[in-house]
């Protein structure tokens, strides 16, 4: 048996659940759409060039590899669109010229001129290059160009996250392309074994490895646990026709039976084996491929990130408290004057009576102050409940009076309504709003005008803008200004704007920035699935 | 005769009332009190009202001390103001002095020292 007839079935299945995983985490996502597609044309072409070289028969062989080398052009194209989507550029003529490449090849496919078949020494058929080959040929390797030139272009906008997941891909799929290269020479009469193609499905487990290690856990599980299925499912079909090859020679004659029962008791013993064989898998992945198991990384990330977030959320506090010791100097000065005055006029009931009113009113103001710092210090596990963006921000802009009043700046509110929910944890949503609003401060050191607007959209769309009047971030660092550690500011952490985003995009949220230098900067953050009292 | 005619006035502008209510104790014995709880208010009492001393509060709502600061400075420029806030620090007590402000008592005061300032300036 040709190594070809498993391989290629392998990469098929690989490619199929790796890309009907990705698209149902989001099927409107057009990065998801293109991955799905990308995979499923990989999946077809090596469908198909494996009954390709097994065929029987020329006439059977040439519709296989018409179908397979079509799928080609599809595979480019569809790569160049998920380039384009991950990387978020517009390139929209150079995709409408993929697009008709695959439409030209679809066409002039069904031809001659494409390509025709005839048997060589490694396989019993194999495409022989038409004239129209030679521009499959270039469509394949001028897109491969293309996207790589889109990823490179693109590792300068991004973070150091995405930064390195594209890295990842760029070898990822680098690595497929050049593997699966050399099944186009037979085709030039360069007789060539392209047992490179045996190795294509490769390409999975270097973007699981990408994912894995570029924070995107969930999406990481997915890619482990279909990974852990297609190898399954590879072993199990070798004990299949293991049992099968053995069963004919050996045991047929011995128990006089017919296939039926022969195929029954080979389900028997895989129906045995198959748990124990899938653990063993996850095990040798988790070990070999990830070094540790997924669910130890998983815990450790989680714990990094509480680590960092808690981190922001103290420098948060100490900032917090620096406002509010100032706030409880008032009821303070209160109590203190009503205290040095009690000894004198103990005996003066109009005063025993202003003393309880005033000095029991300070002390609750104290209390409340206190409790309100305390509970946004006391770390909480996380707990997503239906909350009210507009109050948060209300509350959040509170604890920050102080600080506004300091640096004499004018706070304006626009809320198209005082309820605007999301389903949210409220504590990370102060703490974001916290984080944007003392960096809307920290813009600000000679005052400005800080203008807050939440609006709700028909579409459900919760969207709150931040909009300060102070120094504005220039071109060069506003895209790291979500990079953790990245700061301008001699004491800054650069923690604050990286939790935030960290957070938001939990929330499934999105928040974008605009900014020039000197103009002010203005934050927008989006949550979807929003609801009003309207 | 009306007793407080007799007593300087003085205009005290805090928007918390545990702190008016402290200066009342303080100072009422001594002296005409007329309380602002924000800087329009006291600015508006002004027009009509010529006091001999204004303690001024600097974290206020609608308008911010330091303005309210420049804004008494111009409508009487030669009206004693006192700040008398918590948030002390080196800049703001020096702008405070460079706005025209008579003196800069912190929060939590002593009221020994604020009748002592404020029968200094008057």
């Amino acid at each position: 048996m040709s190594i070809y007839l498993i391989s290629l079935p392998f990469t098929a299945i690989i490619s199929l659940l790796l890309g009907s995983f990705v698209l149902s985490r989001n099927p409107q996502n057009t990065v998801n759409i293109t991955w799905f597609s990308s995979c499923f044309s990989v999946a077809v072409w090596s469908s198909f060039f494996c009954l390709m070289i097994s065929s029987k028969d020329a006439d059977t062989a040439l519709i296989y590899a018409r179908i397979c080398n079509i799928s080609v052009a599809y595979i480019s194209a569809f790569l160049f669109h998920f380039a384009l989507a991950i990387t978020e550029t517009k390139l929209h003529f150079m995709l409408r010229f993929a697009y008709t490449g695959c439409f030209l090849s679809t066409i002039f496919g069904l031809s001659n001129y494409f390509l025709t078949v005839r048997p060589i020494s490694m396989f019993n058929f194999y495409p022989k290059a038409g004239p129209f080959f030679y521009l499959l040929t270039f469509h394949f390797f001028f897109f491969f160009i293309c996207q790589q030139h889109v990823f490179m272009k693109s590792l300068k906008r991004f973070s150091n996250e995405k930064r390195n997941q594209i890295k990842y891909i760029i070898v990822a799929v680098s690595a497929g392309y050049a593997l699966g290269a050399l099944a186009f020479l037979p085709a030039f009469d360069i007789n060539i074994n392209p047992l490179s193609a045996n190795f294509i499905w490769l390409y999975a487990p270097i973007i699981s490895y990408a994912i894995l290690r570029h924070q995107l856990m969930d999406i990481r599980i997915i890619f482990r646990k279909s990974l852990i299925y297609a190898l399954l499912i590879g072993i199990i079909t070798l004990i299949y026709f293991g049992f099968v090859f053995l069963i004919g020679i050996s045991f047929q004659n011995m128990i006089g039976s017919k296939s039926f029962v022969s195929t029954l008791f080979i389900f028997g013993i895989i129906a045995l084996a198959f748990k124990p064989i899938e653990r063993r898998i996850q095990f040798v992945i988790d070990k070999f491929v990830f070094k540790k198991t997924s669910d130890f990384l998983r815990k450790e990330n989680e714990q990094l990130m509480d680590a960092i977030k808690n981190q922001d959320r103290l420098k948060a506090v100490a900032t917090l408290a620096a406002g509010m010791a100032h706030e409880i100097k008032n009821p303070l000065t209160a109590i203190k004057t009503f205290t040095e005055y009690l000894p004198s006029r103990a005996n003066d009931p109009s005063f025993i009576r202003e003393f309880e009113r005033i000095v029991s009113a300070e002390v609750g103001k104290v209390d409340g102050i206190v409790r309100q710092l305390l509970e946004f210090a006391k770390p909480v596990p996380p707990k997503l409940e239906t909350t009210n963006i507009v109050q948060t921000i209300d509350e959040t802009l509170h604890f920050l009076h102080a600080e506004f009043m300091n640096h004499k700046i004018e706070v304006t509110k626009k809320f198209s309504s005082d309820n605007i929910w999301i389903k949210a944890d409220k504590t990370q949503l102060q703490q974001v709003f916290l984080n944007l609003f003392l960096n809307s401060i920290q813009a600000m050191p000679n005052g400005g005008v800080l203008i807050i607007s939440a609006l709700f959209e028909s579409d459900h769309i919760a969207r709150i803008r931040i909009s300060d009047t102070g120094d504005g971030i220039s071109a060069k660092n506003l895209p790291h200004i979500f990079d953790p550690f990245f700061t301008t500011k001699e004491s800054g952490t650069g923690l604050g704007l990286a939790i935030s985003h960290g957070i938001i995009k939990e929330h499934g949220g999105k928040v974008n920035v605009d900014s020039k230098l000197g103009n002010g900067t203005t934050f927008e953050v989006t949550f979807n699935n929003a609801k009003t009292d309207k | 005769m009306n007793k407080s005619a007799a007593k300087p006035t003085i205009l005290i502008c805090d928007d918390e009332e545990g702190i008016r209510e402290s200066f009342k104790l303080i100072l009422e014995e001594t002296y005409d009190l007329r309380f602002a709880t924000n800087g329009l208010e006291a600015l508006e009492m002004l027009k009509t009202l010529s006091p001999s001393l204004m303690l001024l509060d600097i974290k206020m709502p609608k308008m911010h001390g330091m303005e309210i600061l420049k804004q008494v400075k111009k409508l009487k420029p030669k009206l004693p103001v006192i700040i008398v806030t918590g948030y002390q620090s080196v800049e703001m007590s020096q702008e405070a002095l460079k706005n025209g402000a008579a003196d800069y008592i912190p929060k939590p005061f002593d009221s020994k020292e604020i009748l002592k300032v404020v029968s200094r300036i008057i």
